[in-house]
């Protein structure tokens, strides 16, 4: 079978009035940026939308100053340490307690985590402390080390998820994780080397770490069967067919809300 | 595996209207075939279902198939992520208290703007809508070749 002169005239038309608007949706640079983007924003919003009562939402420029309103939002456009504090830095999300000043966190895009073995590993969005981001902004920028109170991984393809895919968080989360502390007498979950500020408490196990905390995959896709057996153990949801899904965004959203409600236990 | 006439034909028109790298990714989809995956026989029968042993396979994608399954592949990759896009820039509105905000995507280091993932009105995934109507029609927009005799 072929197309027909209508389909064809109309299919061209519609991709060159899709590629005028939306060029940086197909660029394949930009590959992920929207669910990433996407993700980051549903879990901004549901602390938002659900939490309210307790925890203030705010949007954040580079160098920690409140979004002007009629603003852009500017997320980085690939992995990153914290830059040094600018207002033209990429932003971040803000979350913070309405009346525990200690309880804030910082809800970034692409962010760049220091693991042990001095490898970095990027985390499509990820949760830190601001006692953490602040003092790695306000001297020089850097990278964070430790686990992320949250760390989630986009994957916008199709198909499934092998099982490698999910070795691979599972491998990040093991270089990242302090069950060794760096300084023998801390117990910390979160620490970063300018100021040598730490957040947190140590866990005995590595298990127990990441009991606590919000950590994923979610994909567009599925995910291969025995992915989700090694994913369970230790703490790793699978969200697949997130687009399509709402039950899914939902779970995973339910699961934030759980990590910030009890943050203090961290 | 071959590849029908109606997804090539697709293939050559988004390489043409500038989209070469997702044509080319398209191509390469329908060449490898469809993703399944396939169990392996359990060697402990009290394995729970989600011990499953598999494996993923490629297999060919029957004719008559290929181009819905191409209208699916270009659905995942242009309406969806535009769609959560205008989503994210509504919901940034809406913590910002405004009725939307643009987001950018910027070098961290130059602080140059990427290309724009929408140059719509804030929070507009109107055309994304309009393709995917389009897409779900296609399917039925086509027509037996005309043979010419010689």
């Amino acid at each position: 079978m072929a197309l027909t002169t209508t389909a064809e005239t109309e299919l061209r038309n519609i991709l060159r009035s899709f590629r005028a608007a939306h060029g940086g949706a197909v660029a394949p640079t930009s590959e992920g940026k929207a669910l990433e983007v996407w993700v980051l924003m549903k879990l901004a919003h549901t602390v938002h939308q659900t939490l309210s009562a307790n925890w203030q939402v705010t949007l954040r420029r580079g160098d920690g100053s409140l979004l002007p309103v009629g603003s852009n939002f500017d997320l980085p456009s690939q992995r990153s340490k914290i830059q040094p504090s600018s207002p033209t830095a990429p932003g971040y999300v803000l979350l913070e307690h309405r009346r525990h000043a200690d309880r804030r966190l910082e809800l970034r895009g692409s962010l760049q985590w220091m693991g042990r073995s001095g490898a970095k590993h990027e985390i499509d969005v990820s949760v830190l402390p601001a006692q953490i981001g602040e003092a790695i902004r306000n001297n020089g920028g850097g990278y964070p080390h430790g686990l992320p109170i949250a760390a989630v991984e986009c994957k916008d393809k199709g198909g499934f998820g092998p099982l490698d895919e999910t070795r691979q968080t599972l491998a990040r989360m093991y270089d990242l994780v302090l069950v060794t502390q760096p300084i023998s007498s801390w117990s910390c979950r979160v620490f970063e080397t300018a100021t040598y500020t730490y957040w947190g408490r140590k866990s005995s196990r590595y298990v127990s770490f990441f009991k606590k905390g919000t950590f994923g995959i979610v994909r567009a896709g599925q995910f291969q069967s025995g992915a989700s057996t090694l994913a369970s153990h230790y703490s790793i949801g699978h969200y697949p067919g997130i687009y399509d899904n709402a039950r899914v965004i939902r779970r995973l959203e339910a699961s934030f809300r759980r990590t910030v409600a009890t943050i203090s236990d961290f | 595996m071959a590849i029908s006439d109606d997804v090539r034909h697709v293939i050559s028109i988004l390489e043409e209207e500038g989209f070469a790298a997702l044509a080319g990714e398209l191509l390469t989809e329908m060449s490898l075939g469809r993703e399944v995956e396939k169990e392996i026989a359990a060697v402990d029968d009290r394995a729970l279902d989600s011990d499953r042993d598999t494996v993923l396979r490629r297999v060919p994608i029957d004719e008559s198939d290929q181009l819905r399954t191409a209208m699916d592949f270009l659905r995942f990759r242009l309406v969806l992520p535009v769609r959560a896009f205008a989503e994210a820039e509504r919901i940034a509105g809406q913590i910002a208290g405004k009725g939307g905000t643009r987001i950018r995507f910027v070098d961290p280091e130059q602080r140059q703007e990427s290309e724009p993932l929408s140059r719509r009105d804030i929070g507009d995934a109107s055309l994304a809508d309009e393709l995917d109507a389009f897409l779900e029609r296609l399917p039925e927009m086509t027509s037996p070749p005309i043979v010419r005799d010689s």
